[in-house]
């Protein structure tokens, strides 16, 4: 499982650092050994489920059966899951988790993991969120009563 | 299949069963799996008559463009209206193109005869052209409807006859057809014996009702019809049927519909400009029908029909409950399902309305739905007609534009916990209905997503 999930962030790791992909993966801080791709991809498909379920089911407005509609919810859980990313990590950012042993000091130094790659990453989840939100809508929306046809 | 035949004699019989065809399409509970209309009125092109006979025709064509699996429970258009005349018209012998006093033939009645039939007939009477019926007068009409029993057209009908039918009969007190009419056709169906299946005939439950008058005429000396005896008619035609039907119990049902207030119309003497408004007083004769249709009747019942409030428009709430009961929940279902054909055709047409992904490909274009619509279409102004009537039936706000629950008079629709609501809200239960239909093909489908929608829609938000 640790695989897939980092599969599906690591295919955009250029877009959002080495150094960052490895903190994630939990081999590049003593501070953080766990497989953070799990917990937040797991996030990410269950947010993108209950928007999808609720687009399809539990909203399930007459006048959002058409592309504009699910586009509309499509960007909701994109936006929740961008925050979500974003957030995720910059917790670990601001309590000082990213840092490594220097191997000549012995001292604890800061990886070299920048604010704008921690928001790179929100962007990546984001777009992980929105092709998972693509592959719940065409597996679920067959039995919704009104919104079946969307998006088309 | 039990078989209820309804005589509807002269205009007002033509106008019962328009309002009566329109209650068998909304699907209001009748008492016999096939209705069999038979028209008696030698006016075959009164305006009335040809506008019944289209919107029978407009139902059959729908009716037999329906299969009705066992599972399928929609009641819209379920029972069958059959047609065993041309035009559904009792056709009487000899009347075209004939005035009355070449009818009875009186220049070959010997010198005697003539004057009797001249103390019994004015000028004017033996002059009547017979195509354009009896012009109130009901005393040509009982001399001509004596020979309905001679007629193809009546032997058809005995034919048809079966064990367990039942017959009705619609006529006027008042005018000239109806009023001879009705005494005639009992009298023939208790008694004839020169017809196929006369036994069973004699002995069937027949029931009719008669109608008092209901509306008034403008004066007009050029026109042989005068309102203003209607009253007198009326008792002496009461008088008779007192002694002649009621007393010797040759009817099982005999249904009176009367009102103190009533509409002047335009005084036309018959054909196509003879179209009168739908009216209140139709309304209830066709309940009648439906009364007679699902009762047993061993001996004479004489009924009348009582509304609960008459100070102003009647509305389903002057009706009392077992009459409500009825009619409330199949003519308002009925009722929003028109307005969604009528109202809202684009989007339910449309590919935006979810219940026509996979279903009902190539129906919007169909002949099936240009009839459904034309029906529906026809409903509508059939009430609108009777609402601007007097006395006025006001069922439904026939202007509900975007607020589709606003559509019965005086009821405010309940409240229902929904993030939908007005035509998203039926949407929203048409498309789920569509998954719950039983029906194979797309057009029983189609009606039966519309009931099963509107009989929920018309649950939560009208039933009390």
């Amino acid at each position: 499982m640790s695989e897939f999930f980092g599969s599906i962030y690591c295919w955009l790791e250029d877009f959002f650092g080495i150094e960052l992909a490895e903190y994630l993966w939990g081999e590049s801080s003593p501070e953080q050994l766990s497989n953070m791709f799990i917990g937040i991809g797991l996030t990410m498909l269950a947010i993108s489920l209950v928007v999808a379920v609720c687009y399809y089911y539990v909203i399930n407005h007459p006048r959002l059966n058409n592309w504009w509609g699910w586009l509309i919810f499509l960007g909701v859980n994109a936006a929740i899951n961008f925050v979500v990313g974003w957030q995720w990590v910059l917790k670990d950012y601001y309590a000082g988790l990213m840092v490594k042993k220097d191997a000549a000091t012995g001292k604890m130094v800061d990886l070299l993991i920048y604010t704008d790659d921690i928001l790179a990453f929100g962007v990546t989840n984001m777009i992980d969120a929105i092709i998972a939100f693509i592959v719940f809508s065409y597996i679920i929306k067959w039995r919704s009563a009104n919104c079946s046809r969307a998006p088309f | 299949m039990a078989k209820l035949y309804i005589f509807g004699i002269g205009g007002t019989g033509a106008r019962v069963l328009r309002s009566f065809t329109m209650m068998m399409s909304a699907g209001v509970n009748i008492g016999a799996d096939e209705i069999v209309p038979i028209i008696i009125d030698p006016d075959a092109s009164n305006a009335d008559l040809t506008r019944t006979v289209a919107l029978m025709n407009n139902y059959r064509a729908i009716h037999s463009a329906l299969s009705f699996t066992k599972d399928n429970k929609s009641t819209f258009f379920r029972k069958e209206l059959s047609q065993i005349l041309v035009n559904y018209t009792l056709r009487i012998n000899d009347t075209d193109d004939k005035t009355f006093q070449q009818f009875i033939d009186l220049p070959s009645m010997d010198k005697s005869s003539q004057a009797m039939m001249r103390m019994l007939f004015s000028e004017k009477n033996l002059g009547s052209s017979m195509d354009v019926g009896f012009k109130g007068n009901p005393n040509i009409g009982s001399i001509v409807l004596n020979q309905i029993v001679d007629s193809n057209d009546f032997q058809d009908f005995a034919n048809n006859f079966e064990s367990g039918d039942k017959v009705f009969i619609i006529s006027s007190i008042f005018g000239g057809t109806g009023a001879s009419g009705f005494p005639l056709l009992l009298k023939t169906l208790r008694t004839g014996t020169n017809f196929p299946n006369n036994n069973l005939i004699n002995k069937a439950e027949i029931g009719a009702i008669t109608i008092l008058p209901y509306f008034k005429l403008k004066n007009d000396d050029e026109s042989e019809i005068d309102s203003s005896t209607f009253i007198s008619k009326t008792k002496s035609a009461l008088a008779y049927y007192e002694n002649n039907i009621s007393k010797n119990n040759s009817i099982n049902a005999l249904y009176f519909l009367a009102d103190d207030v009533t509409n002047t119309y335009e005084n036309h003497e018959g054909g196509s400009a003879q179209q009168n408004d739908a009216h209140l007083v139709e309304f209830l004769a066709a309940t009648a029908i439906v009364d007679f249709s699902n009762k047993q009747h061993s001996n004479t019942s004489n009924k009348e029909l009582g509304l609960k409030d008459l100070s102003g428009s009647v509305t389903f709430d002057s009706f009392y409950d077992k009459q409500k009961r009825q009619l409330y929940a199949p003519l308002t279902e009925f009722m929003m399902m028109a307005n969604c054909l009528n109202h809202k055709f684009d989007y339910y047409s449309s590919k935006d309305f979810n219940a026509n992904n996979d279903n009902f490909n190539g129906l919007y274009g169909s002949s099936f739905m240009s009839e459904l619509q034309n029906l529906t279409g026809s409903f509508i102004e059939w009430l609108r007609e009777m609402k601007k009537n007097k006395r006025s039936l006001d069922l439904f706000n026939l202007n509900t534009k975007e607020k589709p629950f606003e559509v019965v008079t005086g009821i405010k629709p309940k409240r229902i916990v929904s993030i939908k609501s007005d035509y998203d809200l039926v949407t929203d239960r048409l498309n789920s209905a569509v998954k719950k239909c039983h029906s194979k093909e797309d057009n029983d489908k189609f009606l039966e997503m519309f009931y099963l929608g509107m009989t929920k829609l018309f649950n939560e938000k009208f039933n009390a």
